[in-house]
């Protein structure tokens, strides 16, 4: 996806699940996700390798909206809205 | 039908899933997960929604499941399940509900763990043979889970403690094996509105149904309207049981147990399970209600609890204090006995 020029909405939440391991890494964005409401954005920052490659896929099959995913020097920074169920 | 080919690529499927995460169980995990940035409106939770880093480990394998997730892991962490018999069935059951993270559990045996016991009844170490079994219980589940908390009841249930044994529980599990028991047992939770998973093996037979009381479910005595005539129970020579097997089935007892306490999926509230572990054959009968049924029938005569005492060897009588006590009057019945052969053994 990269940088657009589009205004995407503000996080209401964000984590950082850098440093875990799948897979745990998906627990704590569970929990990023609890913590905030369907139809809320939450910002997630995940570690190239793995990280980048499982947690996007593994949202869109939990039903939650990957809005993007930007590379911010050596992470990435995911912008995600919480889906039904 | 699924062809055996289909089932296959569902295996081999299912394997190659299980390979990256036995490699991620084994790296450890680092703790620096952080929930601390907060942009825009801060949220309300604190960074793990109730529930410690170590639980959020210990139960990561439920939690990523959708269908459970941390709200179904809370629920569980608040629940209640009462699993009367710490035997062989309630081994089984009471190994997986506390490792499952359900808060509270209660058991109630009144026998002391002996050597016999030790082919099926996984929880009891050699060591503890002569040890009361509910104690016995607790110590495995406070080993294993030392977050769930434990309530024992030391002695067996009558006629005039079960009702209120089972009140204030989430789920019930019927892990007894013999028909008084299990018969009182199904009165009080039907009475008392509390769902009931109840299971019992012979040899190498087993059964297993989920009654959900209020819900449109058949009650036991639906199936079992009474015990059945001496004649057709287990003789001690027919006491001999397949250890696993009552494994496979006090398992089964904490899936559906779980089930319930999560409200998910689809139980065995309207069906039988059968097992035959010996001709490898598993059959799931579909049960109906009994408009004439005592307990849940359109007419119901039992009111409270019934208590019977049943003969469960030639000579011998079972009643709350174990075999060969006195015959007692049991309640006229209303209606035939049972035509079902009996089911004993745990």
């Amino acid at each position: 996806m990269g940088r657009n020029t589009i205004k995407l909405p503000t996080p209401a939440y964000s984590i950082d699940v850098r440093g875990t391991r799948c897979p745990l890494t998906f627990v704590h964005v569970k929990v990023g996700l609890d913590a905030i409401e369907v139809g809320q954005v939450l910002e997630v920052f995940l570690a190239d390798g793995e990280q980048i490659q499982d947690v996007p896929r593994s949202l869109k099959e939990e039903g939650h909206r990957v809005l993007s995913v930007s590379r911010e020097g050596g992470r990435f920074r995911l912008l995600v809205r919480k889906g039904k169920k | 039908m699924t062809s055996r080919k289909q089932l296959l690529r569902r295996h081999e499927s299912l394997c190659a899933a299980g390979l990256p995460t036995r490699r991620a169980t084994i790296a450890a995990t680092s703790p620096d997960a952080g929930h601390t940035r907060r942009v825009g409106r801060p949220a309300a939770q604190s960074g793990t929604a109730g529930l410690t880093p170590a639980e959020l480990e210990r139960y990561s394998r439920h939690i990523l499941l959708p269908q459970v997730g941390i709200a179904g892991q809370q629920k569980l962490s608040g629940s209640g399940a009462l699993v009367i018999g710490a035997g062989g069935l309630g081994s089984a059951a009471l190994a997986y509900l506390a490792a499952a993270g359900v808060g509270r559990l209660g058991i109630v045996d009144g026998d002391r763990v002996e050597l016999s016991n030790l082919n099926r009844q996984v929880i009891h170490a050699s060591a503890a043979v002569g040890r009361p079994k509910a104690e016995s219980a607790r110590a495995f589940v406070e080993a294993l889970n030392p977050a769930c908390e434990v309530e024992v009841v030391g002695r067996r249930l009558t006629g005039e403690t079960v009702r209120a044994a089972v009140r204030g529980w989430d789920v019930v599990l019927d892990c007894t094996d013999n028909f008084p028991t299990r018969f009182i047992v199904s009165d009080a939770c039907w009475l008392e509105k509390v769902p009931l998973v109840t299971a019992a093996v012979q040899g190498f037979e087993g059964q297993l149904m989920t009654v959900l009381p209020g819900g449109g479910s058949p009650c036991y005595r639906c199936l079992v309207p009474e015990p059945p005539a001496d004649r057709y129970v287990a003789s001690c020579g027919e006491a001999g049981v397949l250890g696993p097997a009552v494994g496979v089935l006090g398992t089964l007892q904490a899936v559906e147990a779980v089930k319930v306490l999560l409200g998910i999926g689809y139980g065995f509230e309207r069906r039988l399970f059968v097992y035959d572990a010996l001709k490898g054959r598993l059959r799931v009968l579909d049960r109906v209600a009994d408009p004439a049924c005592g307990l849940c029938g359109s007419r119901p005569w039992i009111t409270d609890v019934v208590e019977y005492r049943v003969t469960c060897c030639p000579g011998g009588v079972c009643g709350p204090d174990g075999c060969c006590t006195p015959v007692e009057a049991a309640p006229k019945p209303k209606r035939q006995p049972a035509r079902k052969r009996g089911r004993k053994g745990r």
